[in-house]
């Protein structure tokens, strides 16, 4: 003990003396006072360092003078230890209430008395030291405070410890976050923070909830600060906000934030911040083209964010916020880094990717140079609200006396991806639809036709199943299959009746049916698509007219909507129907001329045999009708010439009548034994000298002409040509009697025979000045047995002109007469070259 | 006594009025040789035998191709396959003009070929011919 210790004894009696004695001689100084108001009196002479103090005084008792004594200031830190012959535990509660240090009950043990008053006396002497080295401590501490409050009461600077209301955890979601920091409190601001907000002193500020500082929590410049300070990690420096303050004008602050996280929790929030109001008015008032590039950012229809030379986003203008679905404040002074990966959700999120993208854009904001420059970057990228959106967007760097800032322009073409993407998509289809026309169209034979419509089906929509079936009486038979897998994984496919399940359904209700899911899909009847693992499915009919003849099956092994390529599909489908249907038809075809050749071929063998039998019966004719002719005109002529003498004049007529009979007979009989001859002999093609032909031919008719003194000319041109020369020889023969029967009344009869080339055939003509005939029979008198002109004036059998009409016939050419009655008459036969 | 037919012609034919007419024909004709008459294919095969056996052959025979039984190319063929009588000139006398009747007959060797005329005029003329043949033949057989 390093001073000496004074002990003040409160007891009336001298029960105690010996204690009082064994303390002096510890040196331990002693005084006793027998009441309160001497204990009093002796406490202000000199101040002790432990109090005994009886219970049981007269007048005031013990219990009543220590707390006398606490109630005092500068005595309530000496320790009081009440002495009491009580064991009751209520008089304890009485002394700890009483404010009484420690108690000893009567009758004393000198030992438990000594141990007791010593061991309070060294805690007495301790607390004594220790408030020394804090009293040391605190005026240390008091100079310091002072230069700091100084500090703050003398800076710009506006300064403040905000205290959240209760302990926040960070993981809270931020909107939550922001209103529970509106409801802390400033605990700690300077006068020059009050000034800032249109207060003159501090204190007008602490107490304030931040609510109350920024009169409302609603105000939304505020809270996109808020947020971004939050999504900082609660920690920024440099950042611009603005706020209204108390009078309504608008202030501009630099700010620097920083929150205290204490075990994941919000605790406090130490601040300062500079009024920089006046530097932006005065920038505003300066630059108003800088006003404008602030609009035009604020209001640009491209996305525009700008990074400071640090890399932080100081700019997202609304429509990046639009285009992007990221607000402002989640992404404002956060590392351009960190947002260019978040903006690329193809790229791989990891620390490595994240590494790389900071290393590249600092070395950008360092030297203005990076892949990222002036290079467009056209990304996927999925909005928040889980839309899909593509991207363009150009980082450019920017010089300013710092380094670079880099400002980053995005453009949403997602409309201008997806025409591209719909225009790829149509050209896909047009050539898919080209290849399967083309392929189909190569072939007529309906097993090929299906085969190939089953291939061109795969080809242009990939699905894990096409299938074929044609409509049979109600019945849907399989066809055609693929790809090889699906036959497997269906295997025999039964016949389908129709309304059957999705197929026959197609076919009973006459459009195509489509299921996204056949197992939820009460239509689906069947199960060998389900078992075979398929999930959408389509069914189309294939269609003639308003006939269904087929049914096309399409199924997807993975969730497929047919249904959206519906336009598609039909017109694949249509271009199938068409092809189906020429197969159908071809082959429909093909049996009908095997059935027809078949008919042909009995016909054919028919009329050979009736041809034959004709041929027979025309022989037998001439033959025998010629026989009894010959009798007729043999005795008739010799009745005439042995008995003519006998007769009178009226029976020679009559014979000559019956031979003049005879004679028209037997030459009607040799013109249809010609006529049918023509018919049935084959034609025998061979070189002819026409102008020989014709000059022997009018040599047979040499008699006539002299006897009817008509005058002939033929000029002939000496040519070959190969035709039938027989049936030509005929055919003049015809027409040359035909022109000398018919100028028999003709005073001055001509005849002329010409022949002229044309392009395809030669023309020869027989050309007279007889009697003519009227053109409207032109084409009659062609035919069999037409005569114009009565016999007993130019007797004819009727058959000469289809004779020639048949020469013609037979050797593809053509017979035809022009006339003028009274004039004369051409025929003409035309012989292909 | 019987008629000498060493210069006989052989008609072989089988209508009676053709036949008539023929014979009157030949009669008004200078034609003066021995007439043999067969009225059948048959007939005239058997003509063949005799000649075999020795009796004369015809200098000229006459064929008719529409015959009963065997049909006159058949005879033609038999007398012109004949080692010793196809020699023999045979004129086809008919009705048919059929250019398929004209061809059989010569191919199978017959020496003329006459359509049968319906005029009897004609047919006089027919038996001038003959004669006119047979005189030429007899010409140079000499």
């Amino acid at each position: 003990m390093d001073h000496e210790s004074n002990i003040l004894i409160i007891d009336d009696d001298d029960s105690l003396k010996y204690i009082i004695a064994l303390l002096n001689s510890q040196g331990i100084k002693v005084s006793v006072a027998t009441n309160g108001k001497l204990a009093l009196s002796a406490l202000y002479k000199a101040t002790s360092d432990l109090i005994l103090l009886n219970t049981n005084l007269p007048g005031t008792d013990g219990f009543e003078v220590c707390r006398q004594l606490k109630a005092i200031k500068m005595f309530s830190e000496i320790p009081v230890i009440l002495l009491t012959t009580s064991t009751d535990p209520r008089t304890r509660k009485q002394i700890f209430k009483a404010g009484g240090t420690n108690y000893i009950t009567k009758p004393y043990e000198e030992a438990e008395v000594m141990a007791c008053v010593k061991s309070h006396l060294e805690l007495s002497a301790a607390r004594k030291n220790l408030n020394e080295i804090i009293d040391n401590q605190s005026k240390v501490l008091d100079i310091s405070e002072e230069r700091f409050q100084s500090l703050l009461e003398h800076t710009d600077e506006g300064f403040y410890l905000f205290e959240a209301h209760e302990p926040i955890p960070v993981d809270t979601p931020i909107d939550e976050q922001i209103q529970l920091i509106y409801r802390g409190v400033f605990v700690e601001c300077n006068d020059a923070f009050a000034g800032m907000y249109g207060y003159t002193k501090s204190a007008d500020i602490i107490g304030k909830t931040l609510a109350d500082l920024h009169g409302g929590t609603d105000k939304p410049e505020n809270i996109s600060f808020l947020k971004a300070w939050v999504n900082a990690k609660y920690r920024i420096s440099g950042a611009l906000s603005f706020e209204m303050n108390q009078h309504g004008k608008v202030v501009w602050f630099s700010n620097n934030v920083v929150g205290i996280i204490d075990d994941g929790r919000l605790m406090r929030i130490w601040g300062t911040q500079t009024d920089v109001s006046e530097i932006k008015h005065a920038e505003d008032a300066l630059s108003e083209s800088e006003l404008r590039f602030k609009s035009v950012i604020h209001n640009a229809v491209e996305g525009i964010s700008i990074s400071n030379e640090a890399g932080e986003l100081i700019v997202w203008n609304t429509a990046l916020e639009e285009i992007t679905g990221i607000s402002a404040a989640e992404v404002l002074y956060q590392n351009i880094w960190d947002v260019q990966l978040r903006l690329s959700p193809l790229m791989p999120q990891t620390e490595e990717v994240r590494k790389g993208y900071k290393k590249e854009i600092k070395k950008y904001l360092k030297t203005g140079k990076s892949i990222f420059a002036e290079k467009p970057l056209i990304r996927e990228y999925d909005k928040p609200d889980g839309t899909t959106v593509f991207l363009k967007g150009i980082i450019t760097a920017v010089k300013t006396d710092k380094g670079y800032i880099l400002v980053s322009t995005t453009e949403d073409i997602t409309d201008r991806k997806l025409n591209e993407f719909e225009i790829q998509r149509q050209t896909n289809e047009l050539k898919a639809l080209h290849l399967l026309s083309k392929d189909i169209s190569r072939t007529l034979a309906l097993e090929e036709v299906i085969n190939i419509a089953v291939e061109g089906l795969i080809n242009a929509l990939h699905p894990d199943l096409a299938i074929f079936f044609i409509l049979d009486n109600d019945k849907l038979i399989m066809q055609g299959i693929g790809p090889e897998e699906a036959r497997l994984r269906l295997g025999n496919i039964p016949e389908h009746e129709v309304g059957e399940c999705l197929c026959g359904l197609a076919v009973s209700e006459g459009r195509p049916v489509f299921s996204k899911d056949i197992f939820t899909d009460s239509r689906c009847t069947w199960n060998e698509c389900k078992h075979g693992g398929f999930r959408a499915f389509a069914a189309l009919p294939v269609q003639k007219g308003k006939d269904i003849i087929a049914v096309v099956g399409l199924g997807s092994l993975d969730p497929r909507d047919f249904e959206s390529q519906s336009v598609f599909i039909e017109t694949l489908v249509n271009q199938i129907a068409l092809n189906v249907q020429n197969a159908i038809l071809h082959e429909a075809v093909i049996k009908h001329a095997e059935e027809l050749e078949i008919h042909v071929k009995q016909r054919t063998a028919q009329l050979q045999a009736a041809n034959k039998e004709l041929e027979t019966f025309t022989y037998s004719v001439s033959h025998d009708l010629k026989a009894p002719l010959r009798g007729i005109e043999g005795y008739s002529k010799l009745l005439l010439d042995l008995y003519g003498k006998n007769l009178n004049e009226e029976a020679t007529h009559f014979l000559n009548t019956i031979r003049g009979s005879t004679h028209q007979m037997n030459q009607l009989i040799e013109d249809l034994l010609e006529y049918s001859r023509l018919e049935r002999s084959r034609m025998r093609e061979e070189k002819i000298n026409m102008k020989e032909l014709i000059a022997s031919i009018s040599y047979l008719f040499s008699k006539d002409i002299i006897a009817h003194n008509v005058t002939l000319r033929s000029e002939i041109p000496d040519i070959i040509l190969v035709a039938d020369s027989k049936g030509l020889s005929i055919a003049l023969r015809n027409l040359i009697e035909n022109s000398i029967k018919f100028t028999r009344d003709i005073s001055t009869p001509e005849i002329e025979i010409g022949l002229e080339g044309k392009d395809s055939s030669w023309v020869l003509f027989v050309k007279d000045n007889g009697i003519g005939f009227d053109m409207k029979y032109g084409q009659r008198i062609f035919e069999i047995f037409q005569r114009l002109h009565r016999a007993e004036n130019f007797p004819g059998t009727g058959i000469g002109l289809a004779i020639v009409s048949k020469v013609m016939q037979r050797m593809h050419g053509k017979a035809w007469a022009e006339s003028i009655p009274g004039k004369g008459s051409t025929f003409y036969l035309e012989i292909p070259k | 006594m019987a008629p000498d037919y060493s210069n006989a012609i052989l008609l072989i034919e089988d209508n009676p009025v053709d036949l008539d007419l023929t014979l009157r024909a030949f009669k008004s004709s200078k034609l003066t040789n021995p007439i043999q008459v067969a009225r059948d294919g048959e007939e005239a095969i058997n003509y063949i035998q005799k000649w075999e056996q020795g009796e004369p052959e015809p200098v000229v025979i006459l064929l008719d191709l529409n015959l009963p039984k065997v049909n006159g190319l058949e005879v033609l063929q038999a007398i012109k396959t004949h080692p010793e009588f196809k020699k023999i000139p045979v004129v086809i006398l008919t009705t048919s003009a059929e250019s398929s009747d004209v061809d059989s007959a010569y191919r199978l060797g017959a020496n003329s070929y006459i359509v049968k005329p319906v005029d009897f005029e004609k047919f006089l003329e027919v038996a001038k011919q003959i004669e006119l043949y047979w005189r030429v033949l007899n010409k140079s057989a000499r």
